[in-house]
């Protein structure tokens, strides 16, 4: 590559790196900002903008609200996958074409209509599930799925766990001692990895959340929404909150989690 | 997903009348916003994501790469509430920048809003740009150090080596990850939610009115609207698979 | 002045030493594999002779014009690489016409030179094919093909048949042989097959730890290794540690005494043997009734035999210690395991290597 070729494709990744940075200086800067609207630099610095944060009891209870529902989406999608993947890969070939098409679904739908639809057949239902947690639960898991899949499968395929449960079986073990001894202590990773993606998704996930259930039940992103109308510093603490905790989960998922929409 | 099909043949019934709601200027004028927000943006992204990408690939240590990928991968999940949040800080009536152009003096009045097109198609590239690095590559790493070598023992230059092997073997990655890059951004709803609300009608926002809002209730509309969605969708995401198992094909071969 | 020289080039990876003092020359028309175990800095040199990596230390020069700095694309070097690296966007044409399009050559020229090779490599009516639609096999020819097409000075094969199947990578074999004395083109190959490169050269290089070992025609490196290593990497030898009692030429295998071809032997104490086990021979204990007192007789229990279909290798088990003998056709059909033997062998078939036995 010549020189001028390198120099535009550096200043090409400076460029990408302060426009993703730019917006978070400035969004941790005005959280710990006294004052910041009359003059270039903030009038002073406080973390009382955090401590107020931390003492609402709302900000708590929409936590509570968000971790309430990733867990729920975790423990469901990895019960419902696990097993599904590993009967597809090691005896039904055929549904795992299946399953993969399934999983690329929430691609080609996107969430707010997932919600719709959601909201459409259930609003029309004798039974009282339109507008509750528990549906909005169960949408979520669904939008699990496909990380907890891709990250599962990934693993599965890399350490070659069909071979793996195959020779356990050959040796004479049963099924519940390979689980615990071969399927399990080889996939974990895959399960947490997954784990990981569904908790930043569902902790950041806006549309079902607001469309399904909105104030009544707020999620962390809901209550975010209503915050930043009254007080925009509030909001950009809870910002910085949210971008830090996207930040270290991305870190602890990088290596396997970067590759899942990947092309290779 | 079933439910999907459950809900629009119910609305739908027999007839397909409610699609002839969507010629309606209100809606038409939603999706062809939609439309181009999303081509933008994309190739925005494009334009700008891939030379960063080659950057990270070929001239940063592998430190460097992670440490940038990682930020990157923290940027494209990034959208939503919290990412219209610091954009209005940067960027807003009262933001940093928009003080600071005028405290300077190097601009009388300001050029534009974030609340426009303009300022959506800022924040779209917010996570647009890493997102489409982060897609890309897995690509860059699979184009082979020996395809380069061979090129030069056969008396080629890095010139003749892109136009002859680089971007053509790259190409179905590059299409495949605009397509991602255009769903991303057409199926997008928090971010531009929470940066206009219902000022600004893209189809998602459109549709979530005609099916939940208070003015312009409408499921029948929204079915139509989420169908055309789902149909446009479907296309280019069957499409993106026959990509993906060209560029497999070609870099495992 | 050889026609491609190397002089004591030097190679370094990080604090990895790959290649110490490397000299090397190649003649004109010849074909020179160079054979060694992996890591032993034979793809490296091939690497420093494409120019895809500098040397640290140390000069290349081709037709006596020192081409050490030269980018790869001015030394008219091509290379065989051993994944290939066929361009999967290219069909079988585009690929074997790459090297003249970067020359710029006419477009006719350029279809009658591609035609011109697919028929030398065999490979006539696949031109429209991508390479992913091809054998392993015929993704190799291209790859040949595609090297030959700008009429390069010398031609580098790094390990070109190692992907191919065991029938395929025989048949490729004498294809490759034969194209290259057709073309009479100057050919370095790579390979970690000893057979492969002592069936197919013209010489051989034996390498190790990014040394040369030794270099010779393939029978002289068969014949006469002129170390351990040598005698223990190219073919299959026995290695028999023997004890020399006093000055004289008889030395002891256990207590067997062995006779040995004269040399000197500078007063060396320990040596090792090297014996093929194709040279040595079986008998019945009883027909050598009233020579056991001769030399070069070693008597032992057969404990395994292993047919290998031109050959049948036996493991003779001589005082606790193991050696091959290999018998050809149907000579073999009469021992058995359990059999008692007694192995013999002419003192002209061993090679002695002084300093005593193996690390």
């Amino acid at each position: 590559m010549g020189f001028g070729v390198e120099l535009v494709l550096v200043l090409a990744l400076i460029f990408m790196l302060i426009y993703i940075l730019f917006p978070v200086g400035a969004m941790i800067l005005f959280s710990v900002a006294t004052r910041w609207d009359r003059t270039v630099w903030p009038e002073g610095y406080t973390l009382s903008a955090y401590s107020t944060l931390f003492r609402d009891r709302e900000f708590w209870i929409a936590l509570y609200h968000s971790t309430v529902l990733a867990l729920t989406a975790i423990a469901l999608s990895a019960f419902l996958i696990v097993p599904a993947l590993l009967t597809a890969e090691l005896t039904l070939p055929r549904v795992k074409k299946f399953i993969e098409a399934f999983s690329l679904a929430p691609f080609v739908i996107p969430s707010v209509l997932f919600a719709l639809g959601l909201v459409e057949t259930y609003a029309s239902l004798p039974i009282p599930l339109y507008g509750t947690p528990v549906l909005l639960t169960l949408a979520n898991t669904v939008l699990a799925f496909p990380l907890m899949y891709r990250s599962v499968e990934n693993k599965m395929h890399t350490i070659g766990l069909a071979k793996m449960v195959e020779s356990a079986i050959t040796l004479g073990a049963r099924m519940p001692f390979v689980t615990y001894r071969v399927i399990l202590p080889n996939l974990w990773s895959g399960i947490v990895n997954g784990s990981l993606l569904i908790l930043s998704m569902v902790l950041s996930e806006f549309a079902l959340a607001n469309l399904m259930v909105g104030g009544s039940w707020p999620t962390l992103s809901v209550y975010l929404y209503s915050v930043m109308r009254v007080d925009g510093q509030a909001a950009s603490v809870l910002s910085v909150v949210s971008f830090t905790f996207t930040w270290l989960l991305t870190s602890l998922v990088t290596v396997g989690g970067v590759r899942r929409y990947g092309l290779s | 997903m079933t439910i999907f099909w459950r809900s629009i043949q119910g609305e739908g019934t027999i007839t397909f009348s409610h699609y002839l709601f969507l010629l309606r200027p209100l809606y038409l004028k939603s999706l062809v916003q939609s439309i181009f927000l999303s081509l933008l943006t994309a190739f925005l992204g494009m334009l700008f994501g891939f030379p960063a990408a080659l950057a990270l690939q070929h001239l940063l240590s592998h430190r460097q790469k992670n440490i940038s990928i990682t930020l990157a991968a923290t940027a494209a999940n990034f959208a939503g509430v919290p990412l219209a949040v610091a954009f209005m800080i940067l960027l807003g009536l009262n933001g940093f920048l928009t003080r600071l152009l005028f405290h300077r003096g190097f601009m009388s009045s300001v050029p534009f809003t974030l609340y426009s097109f303009t300022g959506l198609v800022l924040l779209y590239l917010y996570f647009q740009i890493p997102l489409f690095v982060v897609l890309i590559m897995p690509a860059l790493e699979g184009l082979r150090k020996e395809w380069r070598e061979a090129v030069s023992t056969l008396g080629g230059n890095g010139y003749l080596y892109w136009v002859k092997v680089g971007f053509p073997v790259l190409s179905p990655a590059l299409l495949g990850c605009f397509i991602l890059l255009y769903a991303n951004s057409f199926g997008a709803y928090a971010t531009a939610f929470a940066l206009v609300g219902a000022k600004f009608r893209l189809l998602p926002i459109q549709i979530s009115l005609a099916v939940a809002g208070n003015v312009g209730y409408d499921p029948h509309a929204a079915s139509a609207m989420a169908m055309v969605m789902i149909a446009g969708l479907l296309v280019l995401f069957s499409f993106y698979i026959r990509l993906r198992k060209r560029f497999a094909l070609w870099v495992s071969g | 002045m050889a026609y491609l020289e190397m002089e004591s080039v030097e190679k370094s990876f990080a604090k990895n030493r790959v290649l110490t003092h490397f000299n090397l020359s190649i003649e004109k028309g010849e074909f020179t594999t160079l054979v060694g175990p992996s890591g032993c800095g034979k793809t490296t040199t091939l690497r420093i002779l494409a120019g895809l990596e500098r040397p640290d230390r140390g000069t290349i020069s081709l037709e006596g014009v020192p081409i050490t700095d030269w980018p790869p694309q001015r030394r008219q070097i091509s290379m065989v690489f051993q994944s290939y690296a066929l361009f999967p966007n290219l069909t079988v044409f585009g690929n074997i016409a790459f090297g003249l399009w970067a020359k710029r050559i006419d477009r006719l020229t350029v279809e009658r030179e591609v035609m011109n090779l697919l028929d030398i490599v065999g490979l006539k009516g696949l031109e429209n094919r991508f390479p992913h639609e091809l054998s392993g096999g015929q993704q190799q020819r291209v790859a040949l093909a595609r090297a030959l097409a700008p009429r390069p000075k010398v031609l580098l094969l790094d390990e070109p048949l190692s992907a191919v199947d065991a029938v395929v990578r025989l048949r490729l074999r004498e294809e490759l042989k034969r194209i290259q004395r057709e073309l009479g083109i100057t050919t370095v190959m790579v390979t970690h097959d000893q057979e492969e490169a002592l069936s197919i050269s013209d010489r051989v290089v034996v390498m190790n730890g990014g040394r040369i070992e030794q270099v010779g025609t393939p029978v002289e490196i068969y014949r006469h290794p002129v170390n351990r290593f040598v005698a223990q990497f190219i073919g299959f030898s026995n290695a028999l540690r023997v004890e020399r009692k006093g000055d004289s030429q008889e030395v002891f295998f256990h207590h067997y005494p062995i006779n040995l071809p004269p040399l000197s032997l500078n007063g060396e104490k320990r040596l090792t043997l090297y014996v093929r086990p194709e040279t040595l021979r079986l008998h019945r204990p009883h027909e050598l009734r009233g020579r056991e007192y001769d030399t070069n007789l070693l008597p032992g229990i057969i404990r395994l035999r292993a047919f290998y279909g031109a050959i049948t290798r036996f493991e003779v088990m001589v005082n606790g210690e193991i050696i091959w003998v290999d018998v050809p056709g149907h000579e073999a059909d009469s021992w058995q395991e359990g059999d008692e033997v007694v192995v013999s062998f002419s003192p002209q078939e061993v090679r002695i290597i002084t300093g005593g036995g193996e690390q």
